[in-house]
């Protein structure tokens, strides 16, 4: 069953996921919330933009049944009040590095145990704090997580992207991934890619996950860790067994 | 573009916001600065127990601290450096060389 989902607009993120809870007669835990275009207001003199957000509603109709479930696990209540408070501290730490800024949560989403509350941040010459390789980007997103760790309860983490760098780069390092695997089956062979920090090597795994002709491992240590794409050895098997393994990767 | 004093007020009030966060006893945290024509030369002072948790394992912490301010110093045209030091430091005999080991240099 699809789930409700509607488009809504306001001056500011949270006006238009106002208007849209309003629309829906639902409160914020009960949606996911989709930024998909940040409000620009007129704190930076230029022109204002609506910010824009696609609301869909969580769960089934009646929202009783899944009580039942045996691995039920009741939705992370704090995280709304956590995740403004994750707000509140970027947008003061941008304050204070004086980059014009907008800070929105992007969404708030539970992967295995881990509760993830997605920061966005908009603004003039943002693109100075992404820096090389998305390496200042990785130090907002550390010093937040750092400043809120005695605030916040341990399996919940923050992810900071700005300027949707994170969206973009994961984009292309599917591209890259895909690109490479044509080229080791081509060759049938090898092929190693450049250094890449942990995420973005998972990036690479996963995309390459359930290809028939091409296994992916890393390498080296440090700053110098890197993904090589290989051959798999032998004909696809009937057996999909030298598949990777469960869990995901340590990468 | 010129250092002015509006700018080194605000990156000064980063670091003390941030070692506020980190810090046991935020109370005993001190930052100095010294301007020198487009640089800014900030030393931040902390309770003996506080510098670890700033500099942070393998000195991530100030890294992470030192490249915003670096960010930030780009947009604003000057440059800046960051010191981590224990605040007792001064009073410990002018012998005493194990400062030296507490706020890495990158």
């Amino acid at each position: 069953m699809e789930n409700e989902s509607i488009e809504a607009h306001g001056r500011t993120t949270d006006e238009a996921i106002r208007a849209a809870l309003e629309q829906l007669g639902v409160t914020r835990d009960e949606v996911d919330v989709e930024v998909l275009a940040e409000g620009r207001s007129g704190v930076f003199g230029v022109g204002s933009q609506e910010a824009r957000v696609r609301v869909t509603l969580i769960g089934d109709e009646y929202g009783d049944e899944v009580e039942d479930e045996e691995n039920y696990s009741p939705p992370p209540q704090m995280a709304t009040e956590e995740a403004e408070a994750a707000r509140e501290t970027l947008e003061h730490i941008l304050d204070l590095l004086e980059f014009p800024n907008v800070v929105t949560v992007g969404g708030i989403e539970k992967d295995r145990d881990v509760t993830a509350i997605h920061l966005e941040v908009a603004g003039e010459d943002v693109g100075l704090l992404i820096g090389r390789h998305g390496e200042t980007l990785s130090s907002v997103q550390f010093l937040v997580n750092a400043c809120l760790s005695k605030r916040m309860p341990r399996d919940m983490r923050v992810i900071v992207d700005i300027e949707h760098y994170r969206e973009r780069r994961e984009q292309s390092l599917q591209g890259i991934a895909l690109r490479t695997a044509d080229r080791v089956r081509r060759d049938n062979r090898a092929v190693t890619l450049q250094p890449m920090p942990a995420n973005e090597r998972r990036i690479i795994h996963l995309t390459l996950q359930t290809s028939q002709h091409v296994s992916t491992e890393s390498t080296g240590d440090g700053p110098e860790r890197r993904v090589v794409v290989s051959p798999k050895q032998g004909a696809p098997s009937r057996r999909p067994s030298y598949g990777p393994p469960r869990g995901g990767y340590r990468g | 573009m010129q250092a002015d004093v509006g700018t080194s007020g605000s990156l000064r009030e980063f670091i003390e916001f941030v070692a506020g966060m980190l810090a046991k006893s935020p109370d005993e945290i001190t930052v100095e600065e010294e301007v020198d024509g487009t640089s800014i030369a900030y030393r931040l002072r902390l309770a003996p127990d506080d510098v670890g948790r700033v500099i942070g394992r393998e000195g991530r912490t100030v890294r992470a601290i030192r490249s915003l301010i670096r960010a930030a110093a780009v947009r604003q045209g000057i440059r800046v450096t960051l010191d981590v030091d224990d605040r007792n430091r001064d009073r410990l005999p002018a012998a005493d060389e194990r400062s030296a080991d507490q706020a890495p240099a990158e």
